[in-house]
């Protein structure tokens, strides 16, 4: 059932469950939610609630169940894959005000958290007991954790320490039929089906998230963060195989590449990097003190072998952060290039980054798009950013069909359609890429155990029975 | 031992595949099968044979009996095999190598055996991507070997050196090793299954960061075979550790202390500590100090240096060989005594000493392995074993057991009870747990993806 059609008596059930302050109705209350971070869709929710507690989370489902009307759990809207778009006039389910830490455990490396918790927010609680949340996204000053375990965030650290789901121990769910649910624990371990794994990653659609047992990591002894600059892109990347294969673990390795740190220098988040350079390789190396001093002069080493033009440690931490700085606001650096943004994330085996790199620029080329990249090299993890005006018409297209063939060139070397930012609204079809329609049928066959009636996020993940994209020929 | 070997027609066609189809011990033990059910078994096997080979060994375990055991040679032997069983709604106990049999509920009814033993082959290992695909019925000891050649190491611990790697993933079996492995879970980034009609599926992929769909690699690792049968798997390796080595410690103050403190420096790979009774039974020239601990250490020279250097400060230490660390290790799933049960238990390490006191007065030997803010405890516990009662006598003390799990927060998971009387210890009881949460969420995950209930039917938890 439509909300319209008997708003009012929903409206008022609503109001029977969150605070006035809690529920937005107002049409310019509620253009902020029309999309999340990925512009290029939008549709305009029916309402949005803004729930403060479990209870509250419950109440809604269970009304939006009974009406039949669809609900999207949303965190802080930093999704770049539509994954918060309210499709067909859902219900928007926003948990930004259960932002509570509720217990640190520091013995057992735990927290309990309500899902509205700032990711950065975590680790400087924890900063005086030597720990941190290691799944550490770009958007970490404004993502919630909420949306970081519903989409598996990465980040640049991910290589080292992992994605989300590797800290996360336990979830409370509330399922799309109301009922709340405990899976996994503070240990890890729990009898049975490992229901928070499958949760993890859903991406809204099994259920609302209302808490976490998220892991806490050491922090290590000593890091050090190497700035390697290159005359070209490639040389950069083959670099990066080298790093794999010399046994040294980086905790991150990233590539920006000459028109990404252009923009960023010009912004005011300049890190002091080389406009002229072709691209620049961040290494960071972390661990305990004994063993660094030697990796970072071996990375050193490898690098000049590698033909950079320069090789440089940062002195202290505030070069080290600067250098950060500069990377993590890259995408906002954008900016200064066009209005719009469009993110890609696409994953290619790492020995492949050398070829699917000049693969994507030259697409960028032949669409006539303004492409510039900034990625996790040592995951294989690009995130090909194209800068366009979506007021126009042509180039908006133009971006969509570049995107689409980088997506599937990415696949066509053993690739993958999305390495951090998940499926969303924004890859549903494209899921046929890399799956069968039976491997298909199973997550939907997964999916209806959690919500048969399909209320839960609905038009996010899976395809739609009809699809424009075929399946790859070659899976099976 | 008896075995047959013969060719039938195929179902609707010809059958190119070749199975090996065994049957010995089991043949004494026939009169545990329906009629029917042999008829239709026999039936569909023969159905299945064009190719039959003679095998020299049979399961036995647990009052199950099979009495045939099927080794499909390909996956697409294995489509074929699973979609004829469904077919004629025949269950089939899965295994890889069959290390681990006796570990789950009792098997609910006759099955055939279906073994991924032939899946073996290393199908891609990319030393340049650190990444590579193995069969199920490959043995995680070969493929680490294979690995560890070329620079890398396998983040898997396998139950024995003929575990697989499609078993150990199945049972997310997890050992001394899980503080530097990590859970078997993250280390596995795609699967390729045979559902219980026949189906295969795949999930996830061969790069190393991958949210594309739902992550079902993670609800079919630790499903026990119970979901699909696993072909093939995607597995992320990490560089080999530069150095390695082992030591024996006699702790004076007890087990939990050192243990933990040794869990938290960046080079301790792995600890296993024994208390008193444990050491007696298993190291008896060690079984002066309170505690004794194994621990392994890896990674760069430097800091294995600092960490041994802080280890020798606290206590003393002895370098292990490798017959010491592999006896210690072989302690930990060593077979029951007739008398005792063996126990896992997954606790936080702020429990830990509460949980172990309380397992020392029910005279349990406890064994530790602890991890970044949990640890696993196996403790073998006494049991009184006379056939009339002994049913009853089980059912109290996993009782306690479970209440001891609930008291302390911890996971519990009845591991091994003593084979004579394995059937009657374990009848009454769920070995999962007394209380699994989300049972229906399960059952109901099974009913979709196995519709007739023929994966390991009664194995799984809740008796699934």
């Amino acid at each position: 059932m439509h909300v319209s059609r008997h708003k009012f008596a929903f409206v008022e059930a609503l109001r029977q469950i969150v605070a006035r302050d809690c529920l937005l109705l107002e049409p310019e209350q509620l253009l902020p939610y029309e999309c999340d971070a990925l512009a290029v869709h939008a549709g305009m929710p029916s309402a949005v609630v803004l729930p403060e507690n479990c209870e509250q989370v419950v109440s809604i489902v269970k009304l939006c169940g009974a009406w039949g009307v669809p609900f999207v759990p949303r965190g802080a809207g930093t999704g770049l894959s539509g994954g918060a778009l309210p499709a067909d006039g859902a219900v928007i389910l926003e948990c930004s005000r259960m932002n509570r830490i509720l217990d640190v455990n520091v013995e057992d490396r735990y927290a309990v958290i309500e899902p509205g918790v700032i990711n950065a927010d975590l680790s400087k609680a924890v900063a005086s007991h030597g720990l941190f949340f290691a799944p550490d996204p770009s958007s970490q000053l404004a993502c919630s954790i909420g949306g970081n375990i519903a989409e598996n965030s990465g980040g640049p650290h991910t290589f080292k320490y992992g994605a989300t789901t590797e800290h996360v121990l336990a979830l409370e769910v509330v399922l799309p039929d109301g009922t709340l649910r405990r899976f996994g624990s503070p240990s890890g371990f729990a009898s049975g089906f490992d229901l928070a794994g499958l949760l993890t990653g859903s991406e809204g659609t099994l259920g609302v998230i209302t808490q976490a047992v998220v892991r806490f990591t050491e922090r290590p002894e000593q890091v050090e963060t190497l700035l390697v600059v290159f005359e070209e892109l490639v040389t950069a990347c083959d670099a990066v195989t080298r790093i794999l294969r010399s046994g040294i673990v980086p905790s991150a390795l990233e590539i920006m590449d000459q028109r990404t740190i252009c923009a960023i220098e010009a912004s005011v988040y300049s890190g002091g990097l080389p406009t002229d350079a072709g691209a620049v390789l961040l290494v960071e190396l972390d661990g305990p003190a004994p063993s660094l001093a030697r990796h970072v002069q071996r990375i050193q080493v490898l690098m000049q072998a590698s033909g950079a033009r320069n090789v440089s440690v940062a002195r202290d931490a505030q070069e080290r952060l600067g250098f950060w700085r500069a990377r993590k606001s890259a995408f906002g650096a954008m900016g200064r290039i066009a209005p719009d943004v469009y993110v890609h994330d696409a994953v290619v085996p790492r020995t492949k980054l050398p070829e699917v790199l000049k693969k994507v620029c030259e697409i960028g080329d032949r669409y006539r798009l303004t492409l510039s990249n900034v990625f996790h090299a040592g995951d294989g993890n690009l995130h090909p950013n194209i800068s366009f005006d979506r007021r126009n018409a042509d180039e908006l297209q133009r971006v969509l069909a570049a995107g689409e063939e980088i997506l599937r060139y990415c696949v066509a070397v053993g690739g993958s359609i999305s390495g951090e930012h998940g499926i969303g609204h924004e890859k549903r079809e494209f899921l046929r890429l890399l799956f069968s329609d039976r491997d298909l049928a199973t997550m939907e066959a997964v999916r209806a155990v959690f919500d048969p009636a399909k209320l839960c996020n609905p038009s996010k993940v899976l395809p739609s029975t009809r699809s424009c994209v075929e399946s790859n020929p070659h899976l099976r | 031992m008896r075995a047959t070997r013969g060719c039938a027609p195929f179902l609707g066609g010809e059958c190119s595949r070749k199975y090996v189809v065994q049957s010995g011990e089991a043949m004494q033990h026939e009169a545990q099968f329906e009629i029917s059910f042999l008829s239709r078994l026999e039936n569909c096997l023969a159905s299945l044979s064009p190719s039959i080979e003679m095998m020299s060994a049979s399961p036995f375990v647990e009052g199950m009996a099979p009495k045939w055991v099927l080794y499909p040679e390909d996956e697409s032997a294995l489509c074929e095999a699973m979609s004829v069983l469904h077919a004629n709604r025949i269950p089939s106990l899965v295994a890889g190598n069959a290390t681990r049999l006796t570990q789950g509920n009792l098997l609910r009814g006759d099955a055939v055996l279906l073994s991924t033993t032939r899946l073996a082959q290393l199908h891609v290992f990319e030393p340049e991507e650190g990444v590579v695909q193995a069969g199920a019925g490959m043995r995680v000891a070969e493929l680490q070997e294979i690995v560890q050649r070329e620079g890398w190491e396998l983040p898997l611990e396998a139950a024995s050196t003929q575990s697989s790697v499609g078993g150990t993933l199945a049972l997310a079996w997890s050992g001394a090793s899980w503080l530097r492995s990590g859970f078997p879970k993250h280390c596995v980034l795609g699967l390729d299954l045979v559902l219980a009609d026949g189906g295969a599926v795949r999930c996830g992929g061969r790069v190393v960061k991958n949210v594309t769909g739902y992550d079902l690699n993670k609800l079919y690792v630790g499903s026990c075979g119970s979901l699909g049968v696993m072909t093939r798997s995607w597995l992320r390796l990490r560089p080999k550790a530069e150095a390695a080595i082992s030591f024996l410690v006699a702790a004076e103050d007890g087990l939990e202390s050192l243990a933990l403190a040794l869990a938290r420096r960046p080079t301790v790979a792995s600890v296993m500590g024994m208390d008193r009774a444990l050491v007696a039974r298993f190291s008896p020239e060690l079984a002066t100090a309170d505690a004794v601990l194994g621990v392994g250490f890896a990674g760069d020279v430097e800091n294995i240096e600092a960490d041994t250097s802080w280890l020798r400060g606290m206590a003393s230490i002895q370098e292990m060989d490798a017959t010491a660390a592999g006896r210690m290790r072989s302690a930990r799933s060593t077979g029951c005594a007739a008398d005792r049960v063996r126990v896992r238990f997954a606790a936080s390490n702020s429990k830990l000493c509460s949980l172990r006191k309380a397992l020392h007065a029910l005279d349990a030997e406890v064994l530790i392995c602890p991890g970044v803010g949990a640890t696993l405890l196996w403790a073998w516990i006494p049991i009184p074993m006379h056939a009339a009662s002994a049913a009853q006598t089980m059912r109290m003390l996993w009782q306690k057991c479970c209440d001891l799990a609930q008291q302390t927060s911890a996971a519990v998971f009845l591991e091994e009870v003593p084979a004579a009387n394995a059937v009657v210890c374990k009848r009454e009881i769920d070995v999962y747990g007394d209380k699994i949460p989300n049972l229906d969420l399960m059952h109901e995950l099974k009913r979709k993806l196995d519709p007739h209930l023929l994966l390991n039917p009664g194995r799984g938890m809740g008796k699934l």
